[in-house]
C-alpha cells in the first residue's frame, strides 16, 4: 500500500498532464504579457524576444500602484473586523440552544443567499448619507457586514463539532465567559480562522462590482476596477492588458505561494469533525 | 516555523496598509470651492487632453474626472444622478433610445438648460434634434460621426482590387477577396453594438434614400419597422454574409479584434464608424485607411451615409460649480476645444470654422455631410433603448440562426409602440 | 454577537428590504416620479421570454458546474492524495486558480477562446467559434468556471480525504476490498462534511454568476447565455426598467433559497446516516 508501484506511476503521469492542462492558460499568459506588440505570431509559440516594456507601460497607465495600496487596505482591514466579528457571534450561537440562537443564526444565513443587487441601490444611499462615497472606507464598511454570514457559518460548523470538555473544564475552575473566549475557545479556533481569512480576503480583493459603484466619481480604485477600466481603454492591445491582469494577479499569487501550507492545512482544519 | 511565515506576511501587510492610511487620508473629500470642477465620461484617451488644456487656459482650475466604457458609465451615471451625487458635466447621448440619452435624462429635470450659451442657436438642425428636449438646448455636442466601409489602402492594392462603386460590385468584390484569402471586411459582433453599423449603413440608403421621411411616419404610426424597406436592409445584410463579405466567425470575434484584422490587412477593410481610423493607425501607424460610402444599391448617386453627432456634454441641474460647469461646455463647443477634442478622436465638427484638421481619408464622408446626404443614426429617434437592444441581440441572434430577421423587426415594432 | 448583527443588519438586512420594495413599482431608476405597480412586474416575467430564458441557463449553468467542478474536484483529491512525488507541487499548482480575480481570468479566457485565440491554436482543424456558437458559449463559461474553481473543491475534499485515519484503508485493503468499493463504503460517508460544504459553495456561486458570463460573453450571442444575474444588471442600467430588474432579483433570491433549502435537508439526512 505504501509503495511506489507502475501504477502510481501512471498515476502520476496522468496528474502531470493534468497539471499542464490547467497551467496552459498561466503560460499563455505570461507568454503574450513579455510580447512586443508588433510580433502576431501564434500565442502559442514561445517568445522569441521578450520584453518588460509592457509592464512598466501598464503599470504606468492603469494607475495600479495606487489600487494596490487601497486594495490592500480595504482587504486587510475588513477582513480583520468580519474575522473578529464573527468569531465573537458564532459562540453562543454554537454554544446555546436557546430558540433566539437559532431563529438569529437562520436570520443571519439568510444572507447567505440575499443577492446583493437588491440592497444594492438603497445601500448606496445610505453610504451617500454617510459621506463615505468615493471613499475606500465605504467599502471597509460594506464587507464588513458583507461577510458576516460566510464567516458565521464556517464558525458556527467548526465550533460545533468542537468537543466542550476544555470549556466545561474552564467553567468548573470558575472562568468567566469572557476569559474562557479568550484563554480557552480562541486557541482552538485557530485553524479555522486561517480558513476564514483565506476565503474573505479572497473574496473581497478579487470583488469587481462594488468598488465600481461606491468608488466612481473618485480618484480612489482598487485593483479589480482598475484592470477592467484598463481593459476597455486599451481594447486593442492585448499584451498590454496582459501584462497588466499578470501584474494584478502577482501579489496574490505571492501571498498564496508563501501561506500556501498553513492555507490548504487550514481547509483541514476547518473541516475537522 | 510555519506560523513565523504567518506573521511576516501579516506585518508586511500591516506596514503597507498604514503606509497607505497615511498617504490616502485626503482623498476622499473634494472640497467645494470654486476652483474646482467634477466631471464623467466616456471620451477615453482625448478628454484627457482637452482637460489638460481648459486647465492651461484657466490658471488655477482644478478638474477632477473619470472616465470608464459605456455601459459601465450609464450604470454609474444614473445611480448617481438620482441619489444626487452626480458630478457638475457629464457625457450624455444625442436624441433618445439610449439610458444616458438626453430626452432620458432631461425628461425627469436632471440636465441645465444651455439655450441660452453662445453656441446653442448656431447648431445645424439636424443637431438641434438632438440635442434638444422639448425646444431647449441640453447637449454641448460636438463631434460628428458616420458609418460607411473603411479600407485597408495597402490591403486592397495587393489584393489587385478597387473599393466598389455599387451593390452588385460589392458582392462580387466580396466573392473576389474571399476567393483570394483575405476576406473583405472583419466584422467583430461578440460585442453587440457593432451588430447595427451594417444594417445603419444599408438601411440609410434603403430606408431613407426611399423615404426621407420614415422617422416621421414611424412616430405616426403610418410605418412599421417589418412592413418597410427595413426588411430590405436586413436582406442585404445577410447576402452580404452568403457572399462571403465578412471573415469567419464574427459572432466570436470582439470589436478590438476585428480592429487588428482590418489593421494588419488580414481583411480588405472594416464596415465601421470614422473613429476606426484613428484606432486602426494605433495598430498599424504606416497604414493608409479610407473610408466611402458602402454601395447598397446600384445608383450611387442616391447613396446615403449615416451620420449624426457623437455623445457630447451635458451639465447636472444641481451642479455644485455651475459657472465653471458652463465654462467647461463653452471651452468645449469653442474652436479651439472643439478642433482638438475632434482631432484626438477623428471626428468632425458639428459647428463651422472649428478650423478641425480632418483625416484625408475621411473626405467623402465630409462631402456627404456637406451635400446633406446623410441620415442620423436610427436609434437616436426611438422611443426607449427596449427598441435598440432588441435589434442588437436579434443581429446575433440571427447569425447564430436562433431566429428570422423577420421576426427582430417585428419584435422591434412591439417595443417601439410601449412607447417612452 | 451585537457587532456582528448590527453591521450584518445594516449593510446586507435593511437595504435588501428597501430595496424589494422597488419591485412593486415601475420606477425607471432616474425618474423621481414613479408609481406602484402591485404585482405586475412579477407577471410581466411570465411572457418575458428573455428572462425565461435566463432562468432556464442559470439553473443549467449551476447543476453543470456542481456536478462537473466536484466530479473533477474530486477525482483531483484522490489523485494528489497518493504516492505521486509532484502531489506538493500539483495541489498548489491546482488550487491557484482560485485565489485569482475571477474578472481577470474572464478576461484571459475571452482571449484564448477567440477565433484566433490560443486554444485554436492548439487545436487546429478542430477549433470552433467558441463563444460565438450558441450551442457552444454556455458550456465555455462553465469550462472557464471548472477551471478556476475545481483546486477549491479539490483542496475541500483533500482536507476531508485527510481526516480519515490512514488505518482505516489498511483494514479495508487487507480484507481484500477492491478500490472502487473501499471508495464506496468507506470514504464516501467519511467525506460527508467536505461534500455538503462543496455543494453549497457551488451551487450559490453557479447560481449568483456574474463576473465571469459579464466579460466572457456579456449574456451573448444574442441571449444564449444571459442569466439572471446578467439581466438583472441589463434591465436595470441599460433598459432602464429598475423596478422589473429588482423583480428579478426577488426570484433569483428565491431560486437560490430553494436550492439551498433543499439540499441542506438532503445532506443534512445523509451526514446524520453515514454518521
Amino acid at each position: 500500500m505504501n509503495r511506489y508501484t507502475k501504477r502510481t506511476f501512471a498515476l502520476e503521469m496522468l496528474m502531470i498532464a493534468v497539471g499542464i492542462v490547467f497551467a496552459f492558460p498561466v503560460y499563455v499568459l505570461v507568454n503574450l504579457a513579455v510580447r512586443p506588440p508588433s510580433d502576431t505570431s501564434s500565442p502559442i509559440s514561445p517568445t522569441t524576444s521578450p520584453t518588460f516594456a509592457n509592464f512598466t507601460g501598464a503599470w504606468r497607465e492603469a494607475g495600479l500602484g495606487g489600487a494596490l495600496i487601497n486594495s490592500v487596505l480595504v482587504t486587510v482591514v475588513s477582513v480583520a473586523i468580519v474575522l473578529a466579528v464573527s468569531a465573537l457571534a458564532a459562540y453562543p450561537l454554537a454554544r446555546s440552544t436557546a430558540r433566539w440562537s437559532r431563529t438569529t443564526f437562520l436570520v443571519i444565513m439568510l444572507g447567505l443567499i440575499l443577492p446583493f443587487q437588491l440592497a444594492s441601490l438603497p445601500l448606496y444611499q445610505t453610504v451617500r448619507d454617510l459621506g463615505l462615497l468615493g471613499s475606500v472606507w465605504s467599502l471597509v464598511l460594506f464587507y464588513s457586514g458583507l461577510q458576516v454570514p460566510f464567516t458565521t457559518f464556517l464558525y458556527v460548523g467548526f465550533l460545533r463539532a468542537l468537543p466542550r470538555d476544555f470549556e466545561e473544564a474552564a467553567s468548573i475552575d470558575g472562568a468567566s465567559p469572557f476569559t474562557m473566549f479568550r484563554y480557552v475557545v480562541l486557541p482552538m479556533l485557530k485553524p479555522i480562522t486561517v480558513t476564514a481569512l483565506v476565503l474573505n480576503a479572497v473574496a473581497v480583493w478579487n470583488d469587481f462590482f462594488t468598488p465600481l459603484l461606491y468608488l466612481s466619481g473618485s480618484d480612489q480604485q482598487t485593483v479589480p476596477v482598475a484592470v477592467a477600466g484598463f481593459v476597455g481603454q486599451f481594447v486593442s492591445d492585448w499584451n498590454l492588458i496582459f501584462a497588466a491582469l499578470l501584474i494584478s494577479i502577482i501579489p496574490v499569487l505571492a501571498v498564496y505561494l508563501a501561506l500556501q501550507r498553513s492555507i490548504i492545512n487550514g481547509f483541514a482544519g476547518g473541516l475537522k469533525g | 516555523m510555519k506560523s513565523r511565515k504567518l506573521t511576516a506576511v501579516v506585518s508586511a501587510l500591516t506596514a503597507v496598509t498604514l503606509a497607505a492610511a497615511c498617504s490616502s487620508g485626503t482623498g476622499s473629500s473634494s472640497s467645494n470651492d470654486n476652483k474646482t470642477l467634477t466631471l464623467a465620461s466616456v471620451d477615453q484617451g482625448s478628454i484627457e487632453d482637452v482637460i489638460k488644456a481648459f486647465e492651461a487656459a484657466n490658471p488655477g482650475v482644478k478638474v477632477t474626472f473619470t472616465t470608464s466604457g459605456a455601459d459601465q458609465y450609464q450604470a454609474q451615471i444614473r445611480t448617481q444622478l438620482s441619489s444626487g451625487t452626480a458630478p457638475d458635466v457629464m457625457t450624455v447621448w444625442p436624441g433618445n433610445g439610449n439610458p444616458g440619452a438626453t430626452y432620458v435624462l432631461a425628461k425627469p429635470g436632471y440636465l441645465l438648460d444651455l439655450s441660452d450659451q453662445p453656441w446653442a442657436g448656431q447648431l445645424p438642425d439636424a443637431f438641434k434634434q438632438v440635442a434638444q428636449y422639448e425646444g431647449k438646448t441640453y447637449n454641448a455636442v460636438f463631434g460628428l460621426n458616420g458609418i460607411g466601409a473603411v479600407y485597408n489602402d495597402e490591403a486592397l492594392a495587393k489584393s489587385g482590387l478597387k473599393a466598389p462603386a455599387t451593390w452588385t460590385q460589392l458582392l462580387k468584390f466580396c466573392g473576389d477577396a474571399a476567393g483570394k484569402g483575405t476576406p473583405a471586411f472583419a466584422l467583430g459582433i461578440q460585442d453587440n453594438w457593432v451588430t447595427q453599423l451594417v444594417l445603419y449603413a444599408l438601411a440609410a440608403t434603403t430606408v431613407f434614400g426611399a423615404d426621407k421621411d420614415f422617422d416621421a411616419k414611424l412616430q405616426s404610426g403610418q410605418a412599421t419597422f417589418a412592413n418597410s424597406q427595413w426588411t430590405t436592409a436586413m436582406a442585404k445584410y445577410q447576402e452580404m454574409f452568403s457572399a462571403g463579405c465578412f471573415r469567419k466567425n464574427p459572432l466570436g470575434t470582439s470589436y478590438e479584434a476585428s480592429q487588428a484584422l482590418a489593421a494588419t490587412g488580414k481583411t480588405l477593410g472594416i464596415v465601421q464608424g470614422n473613429w476606426i481610423i484613428g484606432l486602426l493607425k494605433q495598430k498599424n501607424p504606416a497604414g493608409k485607411f479610407t473610408m466611402k460610402a458602402l454601395p447598397a444599391t446600384d445608383d450611387p448617386a442616391g447613396f446615403l451615409m449615416p451620420a449624426a453627432a457623437g455623445a457630447g456634454y451635458g451639465v447636472n441641474a444641481k451642479a455644485k460649480n455651475k459657472d465653471l460647469a458652463l465654462k467647461f461646455v463653452n471651452y468645449v463647443m469653442s474652436p479651439e476645444g472643439m478642433k482638438l477634442f475632434n482631432e484626438k478622436q477623428g471626428s468632425l465638427p458639428t459647428l463651422q470654422g472649428a478650423g478641425t484638421t480632418v483625416d484625408p481619408g475621411l473626405a467623402e464622408l465630409t462631402t456627404f455631410v456637406k451635400d446633406n446626404r446623410t441620415v442620423p443614426f436610427m436609434d437616436q429617434l426611438w422611443p426607449n433603448a427596449k427598441v435598440q437592444q432588441t435589434m442588437l441581440s436579434g443581429l446575433q441572434e440571427v447569425f447564430s440562426k436562433q431566429t428570422t430577421p423577420d421576426q427582430v423587426l417585428k419584435d422591434m415594432d412591439t417595443e417601439y409602440k410601449k412607447g417612452a | 454577537m451585537l457587532p456582528a448583527l448590527a453591521l450584518f443588519t445594516f449593510v446586507v438586512l435593511v437595504p435588501s428590504g428597501r430595496g424589494v420594495y422597488y419591485a412593486f413599482t415601475d420606477w425607471d431608476g432616474l425618474d423621481p416620479d414613479f408609481a406602484f405597480v402591485g404585482l405586475r412586474n412579477f407577471t410581466d416575467m411570465l411572457g418575458d421570454e428573455d428572462a425565461l430564458q435566463a432562468i432556464w441557463h442559470t439553473v443549467l449553468i449551476a447543476v453543470a458546474i456542481t456536478i462537473i467542478q466536484n466530479g473533477i474536484g474530486l477525482l483531483l483529491a484522490l489523485g494528489v492524495n497518493s504516492l505521486i512525488k509532484t502531489r506538493n507541487v500539483l495541489r498548489v499548482l491546482l488550487f491557484a486558480p482560485a485565489v485569482v480575480t475571477p474578472i481577470v481570468t474572464a478576461y484571459l479566457w475571452r482571449n484564448l477562446l477567440g477565433p484566433d485565440g490560443a486554444v485554436n491554436a492548439v487545436l487546429g482543424p478542430w477549433g470552433r467559434d467558441w463563444l460565438g456558437d450558441p450551442d457552444l458559449a454556455l458550456w465555455m463559461i462553465v469550462v472557464v468556471v471548472v477551471w478556476q474553481f475545481a483546486g477549491y473543491s479539490m483542496v475541500i475534499f483533500l482536507a476531508g480525504l485527510q481526516s480519515i485515519p490512514r488505518e482505516i484503508y489498511e483494514a479495508a485493503a487487507i480484507d481484500g476490498t477492491g478500490p472502487v468499493r473501499r471508495f464506496w463504503s468507506i470514504v464516501r460517508p467519511l467525506l460527508a462534511p467536505a461534500i455538503t460544504i462543496n455543494l453549497m459553495l457551488s451551487i450559490i456561486g453557479g447560481i449568483k454568476l456574474f463576473d465571469q458570463v459579464y466579460a466572457l460573453t456579456g449574456g451573448g450571442p444574442g441571449h444564449a447565455t444571459d442569466t439572471i444575474s446578467t439581466l438583472i444588471y441589463k434591465d436595470a442600467f441599460t433598459l432602464g426598467e429598475f423596478g422589473y430588474s429588482i423583480a428579478l432579483a426577488v426570484v433569483l433570491t428565491i431560486i437560490v433559497a430553494i436550492a439551498s433549502g433543499a439540499q441542506y435537508t438532503v445532506l443534512n439526512r445523509n451526514e446524520k446516516a453515514a454518521s
